[in-house]
C-alpha cells in the first residue's frame, strides 16, 4: 500500500480560502461559545411547553416528537392564516439586497446567513416548498427546501442568532420586518421544544414570580430597602419606597435587573431620589416586579400571559396609571402588543403629570408613560433643581436601545435630560444612532455566557462607533435605557473599548438632582466623589 | 524589498495585495462587501482590516517599529479572535504576507533585490508570533469578561452580603 503521509510540501499548501456554499445547504457548526444552551425541562414543564427533556444544540440527536415535520408544518399553516403581516413577508421580498448589510451579526461575523434577507429565506424556502405551487413543482429550481433535521438545526442556530432589533426593517422598501419573521421561526421551533434556556428560564420565573430573577415579594422588598439604605448613605435624606401600596396614584414598574444587577442598580437609586424630591404618589408591585417580557422572544401567546399582571395589578392596586422605567424590550411589548392583547386599559385614566398637570394623550391607549418622557417634562417646566457639574467626570454618548428607538420614537427625551445633567456629551456617527442604531448585539435573550463570542461579534459595530468617540472626544460613559443594554454592553465594552463605563439615564439624573433637606453631596449614586472640572458653589444649577 | 529603498507605491501595492488575501479568508458574498464598501461604521470590519494592513505594510517594508505593529496587529487579531476562525486561521492571515510580497516583487522589472524577502519573511515570522500571543491573551479576557459579568448580575446582593466589590477593576491592557 502507498505512503498516505504528506510530504512537507503538501503539508505547507494550505488554502486560506473558504470552501464556497451553497446557502440551501442547512448544515450548521455548533461550536461551543456561539451559540445558547437548551432550555431545562423543569422550565418547560411550569410553562406547559411540549417536549420537554435534556438535550443540548451539539447533540446529534435533539430528541424531537415523531411527527416534529407535521408540527411545524400545520404551526406554519396555523400562523400563515393568522398572521397577514407573516404571510405578506413570505410573499413580497423580491431580494433587492437594502437589508443585507445591515445586521450587526452580519458585519460583526461576516456569515452570509445573517443577512436579514438570508436569515428569512432560511424559512421563506420551507415556505416555498410546502405552501406555494411553484415551489412544490420546480423544488430547489425556485429556492424551495425539504424541511428536514438539518433546516430545524439551521433554524434554531441563525433565529437564536437575531436579536429581532429591527434594524434591517429600517431600510426594507417593502417594510418587511425581519425580527417577526424571527418571532414566527422561533414560536415554531418552541412546538417541538427547541429553545434556550436563557429565554424560557426567565419566562418560568416570571410566569410563577412575576419577575425574570425568580425573585419572591421579601427579597424584592429586600432589595428595595437595601437601596433605600444606600441612598440614605449618600444624600443624607430618608426616603420611602412603597410596595404594593393599594389607591397609590401611580404604580412604577421597573426591570427586575434594576433592583438586583449593576449599573442597573444606580439608575434605580435615581428614580428613587427623584420621586422622593418631587413627592410622587406611587407603588412598586412585587408581583409586576418585572417591566421585561421574555415572552416577546417565545410566543404572542406567551407574550401575553406574561404581560397580563401589569394591568392585573394596576387594577388590584387602584392606580390611576402607570409608569415604566429603563428597559428596551419591555417598551416594545408595552407600547405595541399590551393595548391589543390585554386592553382596553378603561379602567385607568389618561396619564396626567401631578407636578406639572401635563396630560400624556401619546399613552392614550396604553395608559403607560416611559420614565424618561415623564422626567424630561419635569426638566421642560423647570420642577427639578439639577447640578451638571455633578457629572463632569463623565464625557457621555448615547446609545439609542433598539426598541425605545425603533419601536416607539423615543429619541429626544434622553438626549434632552442627558444635556440637562452632564456638561459633555457627544454623539456617536449619524448612521449608528436613533433610528439607525446598532444593536448590543444580546438582545432578545441572548445575553448569556456561552454565547459571548457570538455576541461579540453582533456588538461590534455598536463598539465601533464608540470607540470613534472614545477616542476623538474622550468619552468614557455610554448611557442607555435598557436594561439588557446596561447587562451587556460593559462586556462587550471590555472587550472592545476599554475605559469606557455604562450607566443609565437616570443615574445621571440622580447624581445631578439637588434634593431638598438632607446634607451637602460629596459622591455621586456610585459613591465615588464628584469630580467637578469648575467650583460649583457660586454656580447656579442650569434647570433651577 | 530592503527597508529603506522601497517607494511609498510599492508599499501600497503591498497593503493592498495583502488585504485582497486577507479577504478571502471570508465568504465570497461578504469578501466582496467588506473590501467594497468605505463608510467605517458601515463596514466596521473591512475598514479596521484595510486601515490596520496599511499599517501593517508599512512597518513590515519601514522601520519596523515593534509597539506600533503590535497595535495595528491587535486590531485585527482582536476581531478575529472572536469570528469562525480556527486558532490557526484566525492569526494566519500574518503569513498570507509572504506571499503578498512575492506577487508584488513578482511585477517589478528586476524583481525583489537578493535577500530581501527573506528579511521579510524573517518579520512576518516576528509578527506571526505576536499575533499568537494577542490571540491567546483575547480569548483570556473573554473568559475574564464572561466571570465578571456574571458578578454583575448579583451586584446587589453581593453588595448586601457585604461581599467585597472588585468590580471596577479594569481589564489588563493587551499591549503595553
Amino acid at each position: 500500500m502507498a505512503d498516505q503521509t504528506p510530504s512537507p510540501e503538501t503539508l505547507t499548501q494550505v488554502e486560506y480560502r473558504p470552501r464556497a456554499k451553497n446557502w440551501l445547504d442547512p448544515h450548521v457548526e455548533f461550536r461551543r461559545g456561539t451559540f445558547c444552551y437548551s432550555a431545562l425541562p423543569k422550565s418547560l414543564k411550569a410553562l406547559d411547553l411540549p417536549n420537554p427533556r435534556e438535550w443540548q444544540p451539539f447533540h446529534r440527536d435533539w430528541k424531537l416528537p415523531p411527527d416534529w415535520k407535521a408540527i411545524i408544518l400545520e404551526g406554519m399553516k396555523d400562523r400563515l392564516d393568522r398572521f397577514r403581516s407573516f404571510r405578506l413577508f413570505m410573499d413580497i421580498c423580491v431580494r433587492c439586497g437594502a437589508c443585507a448589510d445591515k445586521c450587526h451579526f452580519y458585519l460583526g461575523s461576516g456569515d452570509p446567513k445573517n443577512m436579514p434577507v438570508v436569515r428569512a429565506e432560511l424559512i421563506r424556502s420551507v415556505y416555498r416548498r410546502y405552501f406555494t405551487t411553484a415551489g412544490r413543482l420546480f423544488g430547489e429550481a425556485v429556492g424551495a427546501r425539504e424541511l428536514t433535521e438539518d433546516v430545524l438545526k439551521e433554524w434554531f442556530y441563525y433565529f437564536y442568532q437575531c436579536t429581532e432589533c429591527r434594524r434591517c426593517s429600517v431600510f426594507c422598501p417593502y417594510g418587511i420586518d425581519t425580527a417577526e419573521v424571527t418571532m414566527i421561526g422561533r414560536e415554531l421551533l418552541n412546538l417541538v421544544g427547541c429553545n434556550i434556556n436563557w429565554v424560557l428560564e426567565p419566562v418560568a420565573n416570571c410566569f410563577r414570580t412575576g419577575n425574570h430573577l425568580g425573585v419572591q415579594p421579601h427579597g424584592f422588598k429586600d432589595s428595595i430597602d437595601f437601596a433605600v439604605d444606600e441612598l440614605e448613605e449618600i444624600t443624607g435624606v430618608r426616603i420611602e419606597a412603597p410596595i404594593n401600596k393599594k389607591g397609590a396614584e401611580i404604580l412604577f414598574v421597573v426591570p427586575s435587573a434594576d433592583y438586583f444587577a449593576s449599573p442597573h442598580y444606580y439608575t434605580l437609586l435615581g428614580y428613587l431620589l427623584l420621586f422622593h424630591e418631587i413627592g410622587l404618589d406611587y407603588t412598586f408591585s412585587a408581583f409586576a416586579s418585572e417591566g421585561g417580557n421574555f415572552g416577546l422572544f417565545t410566543s404572542h401567546e406567551m407574550i401575553k400571559r406574561l404581560n397580563a399582571k401589569i394591568y392585573a395589578e394596576a387594577k388590584r392596586l387602584g392606580v390611576k396609571w402607570i409608569l415604566g422605567g429603563e428597559c428596551g424590550h419591555m417598551w416594545r411589548v408595552l407600547h405595541q402588543y399590551m393595548d391589543t392583547m390585554n386592553g382596553p386599559a378603561d379602567f385607568l385614566e389618561v396619564p396626567v403629570s401631578p407636578v406639572t398637570g401635563t396630560r400624556f394623550d401619546n399613552t392614550a391607549s396604553t395608559r403607560m408613560v416611559h420614565i424618561c418622557e415623564f422626567t424630561a417634562d419635569l426638566v421642560r417646566h423647570n420642577r427639578l433643581r439639577l447640578d451638571p457639574t455633578r457629572n463632569d467626570k463623565w464625557r457621555v454618548t448615547f446609545h439609542d436601545s433598539c426598541n425605545p428607538a425603533r419601536a416607539m420614537g423615543l429619541l429626544e427625551e434622553p438626549r434632552y435630560l442627558i444635556r440637562a445633567t452632564c456638561r459633555h456629551f457627544h454623539e456617536m456617527p449619524e448612521n449608528t444612532i436613533r433610528e439607525q442604531t446598532f444593536c448590543c448585539g444580546s438582545g432578545s435573550g441572548l445575553g448569556t455566557d456561552e454565547n459571548l463570542e457570538m455576541r461579540l461579534r453582533g456588538g461590534f459595530p455598536r463598539a465601533n462607533a464608540v470607540r470613534y468617540v472614545h477616542e476623538r472626544h474622550g468619552v468614557n460613559l455610554l448611557a442607555c435605557i435598557c436594561a439588557i443594554d446596561k447587562a451587556t454592553l460593559p462586556p462587550l465594552l471590555e472587550y472592545w473599548v476599554p475605559g469606557v463605563e455604562v450607566a443609565g439615564i437616570h443615574e445621571l439624573v440622580g447624581n445631578a438632582l439637588i434634593v431638598k433637606g438632607g446634607r451637602e453631596r460629596t459622591t455621586d449614586l456610585r459613591g465615588d466623589p464628584f469630580e467637578r472640572e469648575a467650583p460649583a458653589a457660586e454656580e447656579e444649577p442650569v434647570h433651577a | 524589498m530592503a527597508p529603506t529603498t522601497v517607494s511609498p507605491r510599492t508599499c501600497d501595492l503591498f497593503a493592498q495585495e495583502w488585504l485582497a488575501c486577507t479577504l478571502r479568508t471570508y465568504p465570497e458574498q461578504t469578501s466582496r462587501f467588506l473590501r467594497e464598501e468605505r463608510d467605517p461604521f458601515r463596514n466596521p470590519v473591512g475598514e479596521t482590516l484595510r486601515t490596520a494592513l496599511t499599517a501593517l505594510a508599512g512597518e513590515l517594508l519601514g522601520d519596523f517599529d515593534r509597539p506600533r505593529a503590535a497595535a495595528a496587529l491587535e486590531d485585527i487579531v482582536r476581531i478575529r479572535a472572536v469570528q469562525d476562525f480556527t486558532p490557526a486561521e484566525a492569526v494566519g492571515f500574518v503569513l498570507l504576507a509572504r506571499g503578498a510580497a512575492r506577487s508584488v516583487a513578482g511585477r517589478g522589472d528586476g524583481g525583489a533585490r537578493p535577500g530581501s524577502l527573506e528579511a521579510l519573511d524573517a518579520r512576518v515570522d516576528e509578527l506571526v508570533l505576536v499575533a499568537f500571543d494577542l490571540f491567546a491573551r483575547c480569548r483570556e479576557e473573554i473568559h475574564a469578561i464572561g466571570a465578571r459579568a456574571a458578578r454583575r448580575r448579583v451586584y446587589v446582593l453581593e453588595r448586601a452580603q457585604g461581599l467585597s466589590d472588585d468590580l471596577k477593576a479594569a481589564p489588563p491592557a493587551l499591549c503595553d
